[in-house]
């Protein structure tokens, strides 16, 4: 039994929810949120880990969205704090990579993360001082922290929405935020990124 | 700057996009996901619904929870993978919808060129069953700015009309149901035509404005979308353009109106790539060769018309000029070249009317019917570029920019080649370069940059033009930067001087002076 037409070609303007209801019926639907979504979380991911990285994990979330569609909480019309709480919990898996990312840039000003999409040599092999002190300081923030803060800087999401993301209470978030900024104010401060290598991991 | 800052611009390189390949692993596992399990479990069988989703659940929250703990420490960390991927497998069944859906979000991620920019598309056409005399495949380039006001192709110079131009289209209907009965009412004012009349006709708006224009990219998304909503369109997988590339298509049936056409887009990042038009079958099955199939090679930003390599920066009027007078030369000439290999540097000496003339261009450029000219002045000075490229053995007509010594020297040589003319205004981006270039700064980034935009020489010519013509009174009026200090009168510099005297006049000043001697004396001690 399929409900009509109408219902089942959601309008580029439905809502989430919509989608993700209408997707309950049909799957396919599901790529209407993939479409839509996609691309925000494939850079916040990017960002954190690396081209390689982020295709797999990009699509996995989906997917575990996806099985996990019948969950969702039809009252929240953006889904994008639910995905990208999906996304954080998968990057969690991989912390190692992305601790060897920061210390890779803090050590050789290198990125290996934005080397892909800068053409030219020069702003390869130039990052500034400021982005190595900041990913070395990025590398020694604690797991809980590091989430709350790039989700603040890099997802377009509120502090209530990243609360949701993360399943904490919105004060905790605000806490973390101020305590994850004057940790990397601090640390940045009196940081010296080359000074990293004996750094016990 | 504060720390968040810093931190939002962390890396702001990569891109706003989704990947192939990410999309591909996302749509393998939905397909397996929907064979597997064709009908959701309704909600109300608590057990089927939660015990997957639990699990995974329970161990995304474990892995989180524990990131920076022991448990993954211990153990070998293995990364997650995907169910059953396999790169070859067909995803799920292809929609109108769907290609359209993708197709704007595509589209979205385009570019916004200003409408004077001038775009060089190259593009293929193929006929089945051309005419004797005509070849099967045709590959020609054309300019044409991007509000479709000026365009030029095969030797001449043209407007658009008809369609309508780039300035107006950001004001069509952005709802694609809207833009739907817009577009067909271009075709089919009356209110009395048929729907497979108004399909056919949007479909051919669509078609003609996505093939010739280059559009805002919303606007380029809801032709997509509006494409998606016409009830007879079918979308196609694994089709191929005339140049061979992987493609998908949106599908205009057949119909007693209309040859059954396509427009084929890339099959991994949903750009245009052609337009094609089967032969009316009469009732018997489709052939498989297109009837005639028109596809876009390549759409690249240039500086002017006749310049193939890519530059954001639009051409100022002058070039405008020079390149229409070097057209109108070369039509007059009908010069007789075959078709060079395109890479060929070509040095050519022409005596006309007005003199001796040389021109030196690609071989590609020449097939495409344009030369670059510059006058008699200015050739010499093309023409030792040219022989340094040949003892250099380097990558084009110029010079080993590398080398700020090599580049000051040649700057130096164009500048005492070139007539006394008209002073061209120089592109402010480029007026940096030159004055680098100039200096022979050991800086390789401006170096680098020109070399990669290819527009050396065209550039040299016109700072040689600048430098030749220009005088002071040519800065002054082009509102050069250039900051003069004025000497104020001595009786107006008061302000200046660090001790404040009381302001008086100058003239009664000296005249008091003359008055008292005594005072004078004071003064003085």
């Amino acid at each position: 039994m399929r409900t009509s037409k109408q219902h089942a070609v959601p309008d580029a303007d439905a809502d989430d929810a919509t989608v993700i209801e209408l997707s309950r019926l049909e799957p396919e639907q599901f790529t209407v949120l993939f479409l839509r979504h996609a691309p925000h979380i494939q850079r916040y991911v990017i960002r954190r880990l690396g081209t390689d990285a982020a295709d797999d994990i990009v699509a996995e979330r989906f997917l575990l969205a996806f099985r996990q569609r019948d969950r969702y909480d039809l009252a929240r019309a953006d889904a994008r704090p639910w995905l990208y709480g999906i996304a954080t919990n998968l990057i969690g898996r991989h912390w190692r990579a992305e601790i060897r990312l920061y210390r890779a840039l803090a050590l050789t000003g290198a990125d290996p993360v934005t080397e892909p999409f800068t053409d030219r040599v020069d702003d390869r092999v130039s990052a500034e001082v400021a982005s190595r002190q900041l990913a070395a300081a990025l590398a020694r923030l604690s797991a809980e922290l590091r989430d709350t803060m790039l989700l603040a800087a890099w997802s377009e999401l509120s502090y209530e929405q990243i609360a949701v993301a993360l399943g904490v209470p919105a004060g905790t978030v605000r806490s973390r935020l101020s305590r994850a900024r004057s940790k990397l104010r601090h640390t940045m401060g009196d940081i010296d990124p080359s000074a990293l290598a004996e750094e016990p991991q | 700057m504060n720390e968040m800052d810093l931190l939002t611009r962390f890396r702001a390189e990569v891109p706003l996009r989704v990947s192939p390949h990410a999309e591909e692993l996302f749509h393998a596992g939905i397909h397996d996901h929907s064979t597997e399990r064709p009908v959701a479990p309704p909600p109300r069988h608590l057990l089927a619904r939660i015990r997957t989703p639990w699990r995974l659940a329970i161990a995304a929250g474990l892995a989180a929870g524990l990131a920076a703990g022991l448990l993954i420490a211990v153990q070998p960390s293995r990364p997650p993978r995907p169910t059953a991927v396999q790169p070859s497998s067909p995803g799920p069944v292809l929609t109108a919808k769907l290609l359209a859906d993708r197709a704007a979000a595509a589209a979205l991620a385009g570019p916004t060129v200003p409408g004077g920019q001038w775009v060089y598309q190259r593009t293929l056409f193929y006929q089945a069953s051309a005419p004797a005399g005509m070849p099967a495949r045709l590959t020609q380039g054309s300019w044409e700015t991007a509000d479709g006001s000026l365009n030029y192709q095969a030797g001449a110079w043209g407007t658009v009309s008809g369609l309508p131009l780039y300035s107006t289209l950001g004001s069509l209907p952005r709802n694609p149901i809207a833009l739907d009965a817009y577009l067909a009412k271009l075709s089919y004012p009356n209110a009395n035509a048929t729907q497979v009349n108004k399909d056919v006709a949007d479909f051919g708006t669509i078609e003609e404005l996505l093939s010739n224009d280059i559009l805002p990219p919303s606007l380029n998304a809801e032709l997509y979308r509006a494409l998606g909503d016409i009830p007879t369109i079918q979308a196609k997988s694994h089709v191929t353009d005339a140049d061979g590339r992987a493609g998908v298509a949106f599908v205009l049936p057949e119909t007693s109106q209309s040859a059954n056409s396509e427009i084929i887009l890339d099959a991994s990042d949903y750009r245009y790539l052609a337009q094609a038009a089967w032969e009316p079958s009469n009732g018997s099955p489709n052939s498989a060769i297109p009837f005639q199939e028109t596809a876009v090679l390549t759409t690249t930003l240039v500086s002017g018309p006749g310049s193939v390599q890519a530059d954001s920066a639009p051409p100022s009027r002058a070039e405008l000029t020079v390149e229409k007078a070097a057209l109108a030369l070369l039509n007059n000439q009908k010069a007789g070249l075959g078709v060079p290999d395109p890479s060929q540097w070509i040095y050519r000496k022409l005596s006309t009317s007005g003199g001796t003339r040389e021109s030196l261009g690609q071989g590609r450029r020449y097939e495409a019917g344009v030369l670059r000219q510059w006058h008699a002045g200015d050739l010499r000075a093309v023409g030792e570029l040219r022989q340094r490229h040949q003892v250099a053995g380097g990558r084009g007509p110029g010079l080993h920019v590398d080398r700020p010594a090599d580049a000051g020297r040649a700057v130096a040589a164009v500048r005492s080649a070139a007539p006394a003319g008209q002073a061209q205004h120089l592109p402010r981006r480029l007026q940096r370069h030159s004055r680098l270039l100039q200096r022979g700064r050991r800086d390789r980034e401006p170096a680098q940059r020109l070399r990669r935009r290819g527009h050396l020489v065209a550039h040299l010519v016109l700072l040689a033009r600048r430098r030749a013509g220009s005088n002071g009174a040519e800065h002054h009026r082009r509102g050069w930067p250039r900051r003069r200090r004025v000497q104020l009168p001595v009786h107006r510099r008061r302000h200046r001087n660090p001790v404040r005297r009381p302001h008086v006049p100058v003239r009664r000043l000296r005249a008091e002076r003359r008055a008292d001697p005594a005072a004078r004396a004071g003064e003085r001690r």
